[in-house]
């Protein structure tokens, strides 16, 4: 009994007795030490660009919504300013023979045309201003227009330039706030 | 454009005429009268409109535009009686060109609206049963 403990204390003696880097097991554990270094260090990389790639994604995304948000509202600036176009034409119609009853229809194509197109951008800050101004102008063509609503239907050929003569005014002063519409449109899209 | 002494001095007497009532005038829509009258043997008719003009002003620096009340008159030959529809505009006088003439057909506009205003009230009061 005592010579097995004797023995096994000479070994640990010898053991001890020994260098660490003598012993295989020593060399076994250092190479797997390296070796998950290295995987953890191309882990580290990989992660490393995983995340700078996936940061540079994002970038490119937002740059890519923003690109197509500012070519959403540029092809909508650019239909707006179609219809707008149209106005002015239709703004010629009113000859000095025109009829109450054709004039109404006109104007009311005409509100409704420039409504539509400008409503978008009612809260657009540098356009706010110039739509209230063709918004007042156009309730000033309807008050005009009510003002030579005739009484009967001979009354229409009675006075027959009364509704060009209230009206001439106004349809000019919705054409020149139209026109400075397109150009504020026009800056908007450069 | 001034207009000539002789045009006013033609004014004053139609503004005369709606005064001792030997001129009628009827509404032709609210903004709008009309006067019925004859140039040798075919009809003629001559129209009176208020009309408001947008004028662009200086307001503290700023353009601003306002309502500025204008009035028209207009004489028409109707050469042919039968069709009340075909009508030949001979002389238009614009407000807007000279204030002298503006402030007169001004007058004559208040006159006309005034009159227009009694005979309205006249026929209301006629509505009303007797006593």
């Amino acid at each position: 009994m005592q010579v097995g403990v004797q023995s096994h204390f000479d070994l640990v003696i010898g053991l001890l007795q020994t260098e660490f880097w003598r012993h295989w097991d020593f060399w076994i554990s250092q190479i797997f030490a390296v070796i998950g270094i290295v995987v953890s260090g191309f882990g580290l990389k990989y992660a490393i660009r995983a995340f700078t790639e996936a940061q540079l994604a994002k970038n490119a995304a937002e740059q890519a919504k923003i690109a197509a948000t500012t070519a959403g509202r540029t092809v909508k600036l650019q239909s707006v300013m179609i219809e707008l176009g149209e106005v002015p034409r239709k703004l010629e119609q009113l000859g000095p023979e025109i009829l109450f009853e054709d004039a109404r229809n006109l104007l009311n194509e005409v509100s409704w045309r420039i409504i539509r197109a400008t409503t978008p951008f009612m809260d657009d800050a540098p356009l706010k201003s110039k739509i209230g101004a063709i918004r007042a102008a156009l309730e000033e063509a309807e008050s005009a227009l009510n003002g030579v609503k005739p009484s009967g239907p001979q009354d229409a050929t009675e006075a027959p330039r009364a509704t060009y003569n209230a009206l001439e005014s106004s349809f000019s002063a919705i054409g020149n706030v139209i026109h400075e519409l397109q150009g504020l449109f026009e800056k908007q899209i450069m | 454009m001034p207009q000539s002494p002789e045009m006013i001095e033609w004014l004053n007497q139609v503004i005369k005429g709606t005064e001792s009532g030997s001129i009628k005038w009827k509404s032709a829509n609210p903004t709008t009268f009309a006067w019925d009258t004859r140039t040798g043997q075919s009809p003629a008719r001559v129209v009176l409109q208020r009309v408001e003009r947008m004028e662009n002003v200086v307001v503290a620096g700023r353009m601003t535009s306002r309502k500025v009340p204008n009035f028209l008159l207009q004489a028409i030959q109707i050469p042919n009686p039968q069709q009340p529809g075909q009508q030949i505009p001979v002389v238009t006088i614009t407000g807007a060109d000279d204030p002298e003439m503006n402030a007169q057909l001004g007058k004559l506009y208040g006159l006309v609206m005034g009159v227009a205003g009694r005979e309205h009230i006249e026929f209301l009061k006629s509505l009303l049963p007797s006593k």
